[in-house]
């Protein structure tokens, strides 16, 4: 797998063009309306953060991205591609990861296998091939990708471990791991601060920088942790009841009345950047 | 000694202890280590639905009994010689396993235990209905000549007992392959995170289905080769394919969900059991099932993991991995949490 690099010029533009395009998505459970006509975009490899008071709607449409949850109206397009009629197996593919507000890793497994099953996709061997021992090669090909990616997130000591009963802010790591090992272009990270002390949330804010450089990435985030989204992202999109509210640089979006009403009035910590 | 040479040494003795059995025992202890050893087949295939995968059948008696008439039918009325009818009957049975695992997909944890559980009752009356044995009875008796040893140097109970084995141990050495490779960590990362595992790109329709054909397939085979060693098919009795199911699950479960070894340590005991309280007291055989059940109530109370579960841990414990564990995370041992769960009785 490491020869044909998955994020090479062939499909589209490296640089520049929006490489998500979310266009009136609207998402409605019975009566309730949780996303209401959401347009925005993200261009390709920038950080792009998604902030709004709870309930605004910003899980929703990760789970619509994720096709966990069907979008009542609205596209969603990705890499030039209708994302509404990829089935939720083949967003992994289409080159979507994406980690789990409360962790949804496997505790059955090792905190290798939770990475070496994020390679899912990069693998072939089916149930033909496992039983007769020809998984093999792949097997250890993946362990060896997984390692790599272990080593860079400081997991490797933790590889044979089952992953579970370990720090929640380790299990986050994991799981960024296991996003990572299907080589996405786009990596979505559902609230990665929360429940992380202090220094941790710095060294995050780090690592998101570094690897969206080292792995050639998109990031879009969802959080609640002001100073490390403004200190880290290129664009935020403000949402509350399900609507667009605000979108621009921190630096905009920070000083919009709209936003500081709705959102950051009540939330702001007292640290909130710089 | 570190683990690898203790797997290694303790791999070679069993092997030899299985293989020489056949010379030291009658031939009815034969039969009964036969009967274990299909059995371990059939918990397998369960241990990789249910263990592995965490979809709960009970109903494997079922397919059980599609394998073992499959293979009856073959031999007695078509002329097949019985080595030949056993991929017919894995074949057949996982078809069967396509055709119930597809509607399982929509039910879950206790639903499908149920749904299950009325395939195992409705095996008979579909047998019965279909197909006329001797004397129009659900009951297909090969001739006893069609299961003769083929190697002149062993007599027909040592041949059939190591034509089960061998199956047997093959049947493990696949399913070991698959469980280590990427299918079956994508069966247990079904099992333990089903929307997880669908975001990081599998498949979990057709990882379910092919997990429920495969486990259908095992207990097909172990079908067949009950044939060969308790010479019938038999659909008469309308509970034996329930009890079959409920007994493989048993196996599945004191011997250690989601193991390798734990099936056939399972199907051993289970069948030494059977046979032990059967007799115990004299002129008191009504007894003898409370006697079954108390051990095994017994057997999990001690080993809630299975026996392979529990010893597991144990031998982790004498003997740890060499990879360091840094001081502070080595001395988390017992964490009841850590080791393989038992996702059968967690699924919503």
């Amino acid at each position: 797998m490491s020869s044909p690099d998955p994020a090479a010029p062939t499909t589209a533009p490296p640089t520049g063009g929006a490489l998500l395009e979310v266009a009136g998505v609207g998402v409605r459970f019975g009566g309730v309306v949780a996303l209401d006509g959401l347009t925005f975009e993200i261009q390709r490899g920038s950080i792009c953060a998604l902030i709004g008071p709870n309930g605004a709607g910003k899980t929703t449409l990760f789970n619509v991205i994720s096709r966990l949850y069907p979008a009542t109206s609205g596209s969603v397009t990705f890499d030039g591609r209708d994302l509404l009629k990829v089935p939720p197996h083949g967003i992994a593919r289409a080159g979507i990861a994406r980690t789990f507000q409360n962790v949804a890793l496997f505790p059955g497994l090792s905190v290798l296998d939770n990475v070496r099953v994020g390679a899912h996709t990069e693998g072939r061997v089916g149930f033909v091939r496992g039983l007769v021992g020809l998984g093999w090669p792949e097997n250890r090909r993946m362990a060896a990708e997984s390692m790599s990616i272990l080593e860079r997130l400081d997991l490797a000591h933790l590889a044979s471990r089952p992953a579970a009963g370990l720090p929640f802010g380790t299990l986050k790591r994991i799981e960024l791991a296991r996003a990572l090992a299907s080589r996405p272009k786009l990596l979505m990270l559902d609230e990665p601060a929360n429940g992380l002390t202090h220094a941790e949330v710095d060294e995050l804010a780090a690592t998101i920088h570094r690897l969206r450089d080292e792995f050639d990435l998109t990031v879009l985030l969802v959080e609640h942790h002001m100073a490390m989204v403004m200190a880290i992202s290129d664009h935020i999109v403000v949402l509350d009841f399900g609507r667009r509210i605000a979108e621009g640089p921190p630096e905009v979006v920070r000083n919009d009345p709209k936003v500081i009403e709705a959102y950051l009035g009540t939330a702001d910590d007292g640290d909130g950047g710089p | 000694m570190n683990r690898t040479t203790v797997r290694v040494v303790v791999g070679v003795l069993v092997a030899i202890a299985v293989l020489y059995a056949p010379y030291y025992f009658e031939p009815v202890w034969n039969r009964e280590l036969s009967r274990a050893a299909y059995f371990a087949i059939a918990a397998m295939g369960l241990n990789l639905l249910t263990g592995f995968n965490g979809q709960i059948s009970i109903g494997h008696g079922a397919f059980f009994g599609v394998g073992a008439f499959t293979s009856a039918i073959l031999v007695d009325t078509h002329g097949w010689s019985f080595e030949a009818t056993i991929p017919a009957a894995a074949v057949l049975a996982a078809v069967v396993g396509v055709l119930v695992g597809i509607p399982a997909l929509r039910v879950k944890g206790l639903h499908l235990a149920l749904v299950t559980l009325g395939l195992a009752v409705l095996f008979p009356r579909v047998g019965q209905k279909y197909i006329d044995g001797a004397g129009g009875v659900a009951l297909v008796r090969p001739k006893r000549r069609e299961f003769d040893s083929l190697l002149s140097f062993l007599a027909d109970d040592q041949w059939q007992y190591l034509e089960t084995v061998l199956i047997a141990a093959l049947l493990f050495l696949l399913a070991w392959n698959l469980v280590r490779s990427r299918v079956g960590r994508a069966m247990i990362a079904v099992r333990d995170q089903e929307v997880a595992a669908s975001t990081v790109g599998i498949n979990v329709a057709r990882v379910k289905v092919g997990t429920f054909a495969l486990s259908a397939a095992y207990a097909g085979i172990a079908g067949a080769l009950s044939v060969m060693i308790d010479r019938a098919a038999d659909a008469t009795n309308p509970l034996l394919a329930f009890r079959n199911s409920i007994e493989f699950l048993v196996a599945v479960v004191i011997g250690g969900t989601a193991t390798i070894t734990g099936p056939a340590v399972g199907a051993l005991i289970l069948v030494l059991l059977r046979r032990h309280t059967d007799g115990l007291i004299e002129g008191k055989e009504v007894l003898s099932p409370a006697i079954f059940g108390a051990a095994l109530i017994t057997m999990i109370y001690v080993l809630p993991e299975g026996i392979v579960g529990g010893l597991g841990k144990l031998f982790g414990r004498l003997f740890p991995a060499r990879a360091a564990v840094p001081a502070t995370a080595g001395a988390a041992g017992p964490d009841p949490s850590t080791t393989t769960t038992t996702p059968t009785e967690e699924e919503p």
